[in-house]
């Protein structure tokens, strides 16, 4: 099966960097072909998502072999010469267009004044359509179509999937609030299922994102600059009342519609680089639902259904987050915390370890490790990637966004699923810096590791006592790691990220088994 | 009584004379004491090494503590190596003695082996030098090239 994941506007490039951390992780195993679709080229929010995909593809490519991490290959679509991961609607250099100015819709220019007014055709859409759909439906309306590209060769594509015998599922990720996935994604529906909605072998479905998260405009500022958050409601309701009135016509198979009633505050940015929303729980949940529809049995997939993840009503009305909040939770929680436990210790122990000459001289090294050139720079990239995972897991557990630095943000203490301040211990304070780690942050991590997963006050029924006590986890590690049998068909990094792995899971089901 | 062991162990034509009695307990005791030197050194003079791993540099630590110990070790091999040479020496002097008195040369041999045994192993188990250090550790011993 060939799977499509097409991540839309700002929520679905926060969606998107999900997605690289779950595919890092083994949640999201499977290949995937991945587009993202966004007015707003230089969001801040996919400049974050394009850092995380390039630092999973740099690892990625360390890796010939098949692991239980690192298993995904996010695969570009061919974009005329060039293969892109991204693709934006606006016909031309985004910050001078506006409604106005677009070719397509010059002629009706009447028109367009009827539904807009002049200040909406005059407005630049370089950073977005100000959570407008009808304007975004315009503009997607025109350049999402079956004649242009990258939509041209993704039908081919499909074409020849479907013509081989294969089966393709498209899977979208927008939020229904905006401008960007309000519009974009019934367009996108609508395109694919002109063509191959009979086919029994091609299903689409996606996850329509309620709002979770609000901010205050500035008193100050231009209101007309910023979607209102006290729109965001009703206009969902609009927009999936809009969705429903498709009946028939509606060429979702199956639509997934999650948020939270209890919404995060986010600092105010208009958009383009200064928007960089910190990660929510709520955006690896729509990662966890397109798994969900990528594996689900074709046969169930044959009438439009809506589906949701509930919470039960008193956590919700707390606005607790908890790992059996999760669908799949056993597995998705072991995944976490065995990814989590791995990228601290390899921040906090392996790395610096590694690049010390003593060590490289040790039998363990030339045993497990062996000749390995260009080591330094393999361990950047794993480094530069389980620094961005650790600020991801950190934005996740902030309460209200304060700060663009999120050291500086507290931490929600409702979100119950890792004890999420030694990732905020561990951060630089200049948050553009990499983390580097002393010999007392490296003891700091190394007596966190055994208590990562949140645990409630003594007494309580969320407290548990850890197997393995705090000033022996790097012990354990290291003793796991002189007994391990590695393949010797790896090379010299498959191998260090093996090790790492395989200490860190077997950690993980000895400290957390009950 | 030393005429019985004398006449026991070499045979009835070694004369019994101070000389020789020395030269008995020579042989019997010297061998003794050099597998209890060498038992000393590998079993009972090891260190009681524990450095628990609380940061990365702890390992680098463990490295330099291994060298250490090995160097100490390798001091204690050699001074069982000395002490072995010198048993060596008494015994194939005291068996000269014994040879010269009539005794079996087969049996001087008997009595010198165990200090070549001991002076082969100190020279040849290079796990000796290892001697005190945990085994989870023994992995972190620096290799040349």
């Amino acid at each position: 099966m060939e799977r499509y994941l097409f991540t839309i506007g700002g929520t679905g490039a926060k969606c998107l960097e999900a997605l690289v951390y779950m595919g890092a992780m083994g949640i999201f195993k499977d290949d995937v072909y991945i587009l993202h679709i966004d007015p707003d080229k230089d969001n801040g929010n996919w400049l974050t998502a394009s850092k995380a995909l390039e630092s999973y593809n740099n690892v990625k490519a360390l890796i010939t072999q098949k692991f239980n991490i690192f298993s995904t290959t996010f695969n570009p679509f061919r974009q005329g010469q060039a293969k892109k991961v991204d693709f934006c609607p606006l016909p031309r250099k985004t910050d001078t267009s506006n409604y106005a100015s677009f070719s397509d819709y010059a002629e009706h220019s009447l028109v367009g004044a009827l539904l807009f007014s002049e200040k909406i055709r005059n407005d630049r859409w370089g950073i977005g359509f100000k959570g407008r759909a009808s304007l975004g439906s315009v503009v997607s309306a025109s350049a999402i179509k079956s004649d242009k590209e990258p939509w041209n060769t993704i039908s081919q594509q499909i074409l020849n999937t479907i013509n081989s015998g294969g089966e393709v599922r498209i899977f979208l990720i927008g939020s229904i609030f905006g401008g960007s996935g309000a519009s974009i994604f019934p367009t996108i529906g609508k395109l694919f299922s002109n063509e191959f909605k009979t086919n029994d072998n091609f299903k689409i479905g996606g996850a329509l994102l309620f709002p979770y998260f609000t901010y205050t405009v500035p008193s100050d500022a231009n209101k007309e600059d910023f979607a209102k958050p006290t729109n965001f409601l009703p206009k969902s309701r609009l927009h999936l009342e809009f969705y429903e009135s498709l009946t028939t016509l509606n060429p979702f198979k199956r639509v997934y519609i999650l948020g939270d009633k209890r919404k995060r505050s986010v600092l105010c940015e208009k958009g383009s680089s200064d928007q960089l929303n910190p990660p929510h729980h709520v955006e690896f949940l729509s990662i966890i639902l397109a798994k969900d529809f990528f594996n689900t049995n074709g046969k169930d997939l044959d009438q439009l259904e809506y589906m949701g993840i509930y919470r039960d009503n008193n956590e919700e009305k707390e606005g607790l987050v908890k790992w059996n909040h999760i669908p799949d939770n056993a597995n998705a929680e072991k995944k976490f915390l065995t990814f989590t436990t791995m990228a601290l210790s390899f921040l906090g122990f392996w790395e610096p370890l590694l690049r010390e000459s003593k060590f490289k001289e040790t039998r363990w090294f030339k045993t497990y490790i062996g000749h390995a050139p260009q080591l330094d720079d393999k361990l950047n990239n794993l480094k530069k990637l389980f620094n961005n995972y650790i600020r991801w897991l950190l934005g996740v557990h902030i309460g209200g966004q304060t700060d663009s630095n999120l050291k500086k943000c507290q931490i929600n203490q409702k979100i119950q699923l890792f004890s999420a301040r030694i990732f905020q211990d561990i951060l630089p304070d200049n948050q553009n810096d990499e983390i580097r780690i002393t010999e007392k942050e490296s003891k700091e991590i190394g007596e966190s590791l055994n208590v990562l997963k949140w645990r409630g006050a003594k007494g309580s029924s969320d407290y548990y006592e850890p197997k393995i006590k705090m000033e022996k986890s790097y012990d354990f590690l290291w003793k796991l790691a002189c007994s391990l049998e590695i393949d010797n068909e790896y090379s010299p990094v498959e191998k260090l990220i093996n090790i790492i792995e395989k200490t860190s899971n077997q950690f993980v089901n000895e400290n957390y088994s009950s | 009584m030393w005429d019985n062991i004398i006449a026991y162990v070499f045979g009835q034509n070694v004369p019994i004379s101070g000389v020789n009695i020395f030269v008995v307990i020579t042989l019997i005791a010297l061998p003794m004491l050099t597998f209890i030197v060498y038992i000393a050194c590998v079993y009972f003079l090891k260190p009681k090494y524990k450095r628990r791993i609380e940061n990365y540099s702890d390992i680098l630590n463990i490295i330099n503590d291994i060298e250490q110990i090995k160097n100490t070790n390798r001091e204690k091999i050699k001074l069982s190596v000395i002490i072995t040479i010198i048993v060596f020496v008494s015994i194939s002097v005291a068996s000269y003695f014994l040879f010269i008195s009539g005794a079996n040369p087969l049996t001087s041999l008997f009595f010198i082996m165990p200090s070549v045994v001991v002076l082969f192993l100190c020279y040849k188990n290079k796990k000796l030098e290892m001697t005190g250090i945990p085994k989870q550790l023994m992995c972190l011993e620096k290799m040349g090239g």
